[in-house]
């Protein structure tokens, strides 16, 4: 039984390296499609790559659109996921549902109405770009603020903060936000993995106007294979550097927690995971 | 005291409100409208809709989407069963490092996969060249740049995401209950009949009407893999939308509502079954 | 004149009444418990009381000021959380200092007072540390620290030993006790467990469904409950009928319908006063230093507790003869 476990893991890990692996032998390829192997093993891809003015553009566009939206992200949204979680929760209502968002309102429908809205260049369309990419942080943010508040239980650390003489401003800086701010990170670096890579928003309000990393990714693919497949590992490397440290947030996050003391807590914390959060909400 | 401060509270609450209005509600309202109007927007019809349900250049859309997500999904969710589960009984250290696996493997949806699968699959393909070799011709029964390609590619991202989904329920699963059964006098059959798969089934339909999903609203997979040659919902509307020569905004914003609806209709038959199979989620 | 008052007080929370016309006054220096089943509004008066909950009519004063309308951090209460809210980012000392810092005491003299009552609580060893490397009653410890340390007017517990194993309970409950007494402060302390409370309270008020069912002296709530609900909440009685008194005593010189007699009040052995009524012992249980018999007689069966001195005559199927005395038999009202 255990070996078949195993066996299915082993299947599955391979099914899903395969491609990436194959990405990669075809960075190092100076040539690959006569035989079946590659002729031979070169840098040059990378060096050409690394030259190239269009690509550090196009990451740092990428980059600014990110670090743009995420800000907004950190300063409007956050401070209203809490707000609601705390003082609010007749409101919570309204963003529960946003963690079906992406899957009622595909990204096409969005930019569909984003377009048809703004194109008469009113406001604009960076702006308009960074806006429906706020729109689909929702369910990353309202999943990772919301369940770090629940873990320290926030209402009431607010109400011991005021009954100790705290205002609620004070209360909220210097005990709510350093508890939540590992979930906060995580948030931060979830999204900013998926504002980094985003495609099809930028692709149809910006198109070739606005290349960040993915549509430069596209147009090299047409052009050059080899090349375009450095760019993949060089993004695919930026990106396990986040999960990496997402992954040592969140080992500080656990340290930190106070056990909670009876088992009710801990089946509620299997309970709250966000899939199943998803599926039973 | 108490009112006053509810007020403040809600103030707060302004900016973000104005974010989704200008964001989310009016531009789903415009497109709404528009989707009633003539090119320019103007006047009232279903005639865009008709339109659409009436000629197969866009109700093929449809059809094709569909398909290649039911496909997907299917194959997506049987894997990812038989993954999940095995998953589930792994140690605790071996279950944290595959699902972090699982979540950087995310990042290479999109482009990147559609690439791989053609260094993979396509005409000068690693598995065509070898096959080739043996004698076999690929291209005379898989072509990768259309729907068959489609279907498998999607696969490698609903696999995952399938496992994320369900590996929660099969994790749920308490030892004390099979062992409650079995003192019981409950075979292993009977546990799984009776406790073990009906334990599973909300999340089995659910994962697979949210695989469903995401394969209908899979764009730059497909974008970058076949680009306009099939036709599916999510690159048609972009195309009609997106201002070149063949653009028709008006019929893009009605396949938009058209497809929105339908999504919206699926989570919510979804909800509906999840609440016949299991009363005790309320 | 009693230290803090509630007079009429109204509280709403979510369209639902949840205490209504309720009174209550207290005396300074005292330990007073709330006890009542979950539900009946007892930690929403503690919340009423400390401004969490904001009330709908009525009046809390505290040493002859109005403190309906203050916001809680003005009100000069402690409150001790039954999950305790300790600030899991602070260590165990600025969690204690948290209180002194809002009130703008100076550093060295906080600091002071953080040390001293670290000590009282016998934590001084921990003050570096921070709560989630705390054991529970631990944890417990720094709760209790950081609200006696800013000297409140009146100290709110809600429940502050029900997350802790039933050893360090009953433990920390005696420690609480001495701590009272030794500072003086007065508290109201939330529990549902009936034990607990007569353990530790000078008074009791017994509440049900948002009002206050009965006040008093830990054994004047014990010999005289007044109704059926506190009656069944607090212990075990015997519960009579006007029938039964009746058939027992002869005439009666009480009037109501219900009356309740405590299972040690009846006795084996002759006594002056009391009539007799024979029966047969039907079950007995061991509850370690009490024996408790269920004796079946004419006029129903009773529950009788001895001291537990292994006494053959308790065992099950033996005859007995029963002495009730007329004055142990309790009547309660509507």
């Amino acid at each position: 039984m255990r070996n078949v476990n195993r066996l299915i893991i082993s299947l599955f890990v391979a099914f899903m390296c395969l491609p990436i692996l194959i990405t990669l032998v075809y960075s190092f390829a100076t040539e690959w499609g006569k035989s079946i192997f590659p002729s031979g093993y070169t840098f040059k891809w990378y060096l050409q790559l690394y030259k190239d003015p269009q690509f550090i553009a196009a990451i740092l566009r990428s980059l600014l659109l990110t670090v743009v939206t995420l800000g907004a992200v950190l300063v409007i949204l956050v401070p209203s996921i809490a707000l609601v979680a705390i003082y609010l929760p007749k409101y919570d209502r309204f963003f529960k549902p946003t963690v079906l968002l992406p899957y009622a309102i595909p990204g096409v429908v969005l930019a569909t109405g984003l377009m048809r809205t703004y194109t008469n260049g009113f406001v604009p369309l960076f702006a308009v770009l960074s806006g429906g990419l706020f729109i689909y942080s929702l369910p990353f943010m309202y999943q990772s603020v919301r369940s770090s508040l629940q873990e320290i239980d926030g209402a009431r650390l607010m109400e011991a903060a005021e009954v100790l003489g705290a205002s609620k401003v004070y209360a909220f800086i210097r005990i709510l936000l350093p508890n939540i701010k590992i979930g906060i990170m995580v948030g931060s670096l979830l999204t900013f993995s998926a504002f980094f890579g985003e495609f099809q928003l930028t692709n149809m309000i910006l198109g070739g106007d606005f290349e960040t990393i993915r549509i430069y990714m596209l147009r090299v693919m047409k052009v050059n294979g080899h090349l375009s497949s450095s760019v993949v590992m060089t993004y695919l490397i930026l990106l396990i550097m986040v999960s990496a440290l997402i992954v040592k947030v969140t080992n500080i996050n656990r340290k930190r927690i106070i056990v909670p003391h009876d088992e009710a807590a801990l089946n509620s914390n299997v309970k709250r995971s966000p899939a199943n959060e998803l599926l039973n909400h | 005291m108490q009112q006053h401060w509810k007020r403040q509270a809600q103030a707060c609450l302004l900016p973000l409100a104005a974010v989704l209005l200008l964001f989310l509600t009016v531009p789903l309202v415009i497109m709404i409208r528009q989707s009633f109007g003539d090119q320019s927007g103007a006047g009232f019809s279903f005639a865009n809709f008709m339109q659409i349900l009436s000629q197969p250049f866009y109700y093929d859309a449809f059809r094709n989407s569909f398909f290649i997500s039911i496909y997907s999904a299917l194959a997506g969710l049987v894997l990812a069963l038989f993954v999940a589960a095995a998953l589930a009984r792994m140690n605790e250290k071996a279950q944290e490092r595959i699902i972090l696996f699982i979540n950087m493997t995310a990042n290479f949806a999109g482009v990147p996969l559609a690439f791989a699968y053609i260094i993979l699959l396509g005409n000068a393909g690693f598995v065509t060249l070898v096959l080739q070799h043996m004698g076999i011709s690929l291209q005379s029964f898989f072509n990768l740049y259309s729907w068959q390609g489609l279907a498998l590619t999607y696969v490698y991202f609903q696999v995952p995401l399938g496992v994320l989904f369900l590996y929660p329920a099969f994790k749920g699963m308490d030892q004390r209950w099979a062992e409650a059964a079995s003192l019981l006098g409950a075979s292993r059959f009977s546990f799984w009949a009776r406790i073990g798969i009906p334990h599973i089934l909300p999340s089995v339909l659910g994962t697979f009407i949210i695989l469903f999903a995401n394969g209908m609203g899979t764009y730059e997979t497909a974008y970058a893999l076949v680009g306009g040659t099939v036709s599916l919902v999510t690159t048609r509307i972009a195309s009609s939308v997106s201002g070149d020569i063949f653009a028709q905004p008006q019929i893009g914003s009605a396949m938009a509502v058209l497809f929105s609806i339908l999504m919206i209709a699926v989570l919510i038959a979804n909800q509906y079954l999840l609440r016949l199979f299991r009363r005790d989620l309320k | 004149m009693s230290y803090l008052t509630i007079e009429n007080l109204n509280l709403e929370l979510g369209g639902k009444m949840i205490l209504t016309d309720l009174n209550l006054s207290i005396e300074k220096g005292q330990l007073i418990s709330l006890l009542g089943p979950s539900g009946c509004g007892k930690s929403t008066l503690l919340r009423g009381i400390s401004g969490l909950n904001s009330i709908k009519s009525g009046k809390v004063m505290i040493d002859g000021q109005d403190i309906t309308k203050l916001a809680p951090k003005k009100r000069e209460v402690g409150m001790v959380f039954q999950s305790y809210a300790l600030f899991p980012n602070l260590t165990v000392a600025d969690n204690v200092a948290f209180g002194l810092a809002m009130k703008r005491v100076k550093k060295d003299a906080v600091n002071k007072k953080v040390a001293q009552i670290l000590e009282l609580v016998g934590l001084e060893d921990k003050a570096k540390s921070y709560p989630s490397e705390l054991s529970g009653g631990q944890q417990q410890r720094v709760a209790l620290a950081r609200s006696i340390v800013v000297e409140p007017k009146v100290l709110l517990l809600d429940e502050p030993l029900s997350a802790l194993d039933a050893q360090i309970r009953r433990q920390l409950r005696l420690e609480l006790c001495r701590l009272q007494r030794k500072l003086g402060i007065t508290m109201i302390f939330v529990t549902h467990d009936q034990e607990e409370a007569m353990t530790i309270s000078d008074r009791i008020f017994v509440m049900h469904k948002g009002k206050i069912a009965q006040e008093g002296t830990p054994s004047e709530v014990y010999f005289h409950p007044q109704n059926e609900f506190v009656a069944g909440f607090i212990g075990n009685y015997n519960k009579l009928n006007k029938m039964q008194v009746e058939q027992l005593f002869g005439s009666l010189d009480k009037d109501g319908s219900t009356y309740v007699l405590r299972p040690e009040a009846i006795d084996f052995t002759p006594q002056a006063h009391a009539v007799s009524v024979v029966g047969q012992i039907i079950e007995r249980h061991i509850l370690g230093n009490v024996v408790r018999c269920t004796v079946q007689t004419q006029h129903g069966t009773l529950w009788v507790d001895r001291i537990n001195q292994g006494q053959a005559e308790l065992d099950e199927s033996k005859d007995v003869t029963l002495f009730i005395r007329q004055e142990d038999v309790v009547t309660l009202h509507q």
